[in-house]
């Protein structure tokens, strides 16, 4: 049977791969995301499942999904122009979004299904620093983060156990990762951007107050507090917290291995491992 | 149809460079045949961006606009447009 390996939890920002090259390898950036790509090259998972909220660049209001799975075995990534990263074809992993598709419809969780899609640069970033040979086929799973009303995050983090317990009935004997791609706090060309900047962090205390709670493993409080009134307070993308939430329930009440705050941003980097 | 056809207008700059273009070239034009009210209409071909996120519009692509510079805008203007709607509320 397929057993899950570890969970992650990272930003996605779209000019990081850009920082990076210009920066150099000893950047507050190329660390934190190295730290992370240690777990996942030590765990060596045959697929990931990648929770992300779509910048309305997969999707669009003419049919906006609240949960929606992908299950094409090609991907195009990424499907719009925020990163530097150049356009390439990432595999999907059909039969497990199969899977997950189907145990969730007969769970409750009713996805909307899409087997023809690209993504954008919020799960190509992740996947540039974590797996940049792209050799590890994913399953995303689209949360809406940005255009209210959002799930609730018990709703999400629900979710997340049921994706958890279909991921346990698979029969192969693979080895999955799970990945939530976000930021806590984050406005972007919103009324609350920093000056001079196309995106500001209109509440860095709630930032620090998620990463408490993780680091603590305090689920049942981060589920009570992240309310819709403090994910829109957190920014227009502050939605994006719903996908950690999801892999919060991949998790249990497992401990991290470690969560840490970027500097002065509002998002983390997180590590869960189940050896 | 509150808005839907300013989020998609923003929205095809972003995967229509032939519309993006047509956009910068001649923005009423391009607009032409998109069923907006007046308000937005005028709004949009004057980069009034903080109007139309009062109406309903959603500011991440909203941002579209400023990023391509259309409608007249630059990140400044965009940035002290947006930002007003902080003092209107």
């Amino acid at each position: 049977m397929a057993e899950i390996v570890c969970a992650i939890g990272v930003p996605h920002t779209p000019s990081y791969p850009s920082l990076v090259e210009r920066e150099g390898p000893d950047c507050e950036v190329a660390r934190l995301y190295r730290s992370v790509r240690k777990n996942i090259e030590a765990l060596q998972p045959d697929v990931i499942v990648i929770f992300d909220s779509d910048h309305l660049n997969t999707f669009f209001f003419n049919n906006w999904p609240t949960f929606a799975i992908g299950t094409a075995p090609k991907i195009i990534a990424p499907n719009d122009d925020n990163s530097n990263l150049p356009k390439r074809v990432v595999q999907g992993h059909e039969a497990l979004g199969a899977h997950i598709y189907a145990s969730g419809i007969g769970g409750g969780f009713d996805f909307s299904l899409s087997q023809d899609f690209s993504v954008d640069h919020s799960v190509l970033v992740p996947l540039h620093f974590l797996t940049p040979q792209m050799n590890v086929p994913i399953v995303p799973i689209f949360i809406n983060g940005l255009a209210p009303p959002l799930p609730a995050a018990k709703r999400c983090f629900a979710l997340g156990e049921a994706v958890r317990s279909a991921i346990a009935a698979w029969p192969p004997d693979a080895r999955v990762a799970v990945i939530a791609s976000g930021s806590f706090s984050l406005e972007v060309a919103g009324p609350r951007m920093a000056p001079g900047k196309r995106s500001g962090i209109p509440d860095m205390e709630w930032t620090k107050r998620v990463v408490k709670l993780l680091g603590e493993t305090k689920i049942t409080e981060l589920l009570e507090e992240t309310t819709s009134d403090q994910m829109a307070k957190a920014g227009n993308v502050g939605g994006e917290i719903l996908n950690w939430i999801a892999m919060l329930g991949v998790l249990g009440n497992r401990k991290p291995a470690f969560v840490q705050q970027q500097t002065n941003e509002g998002h983390a980097y997180g590590v869960w491992r189940w050896d | 149809m509150s808005t839907y056809f300013v989020n998609a207008i923003c929205n095809r700059t972003v995967h229509d460079q032939a519309f993006r273009a047509a956009m910068k070239a001649d923005p009423e034009e391009a607009i032409s045949e998109y069923d907006l009210t007046a308000a937005e209409r005028k709004a949009l071909l004057g980069g009034q961006v903080g109007t139309l996120a009062k109406m309903g519009a959603h500011t991440f692509l909203l941002g579209h606009l400023t990023r391509y510079g259309l409608v007249g805008l630059n990140d400044e203007l965009y940035g002290e447009r947006m930002r007003a709607i902080l003092a209107d509320s």
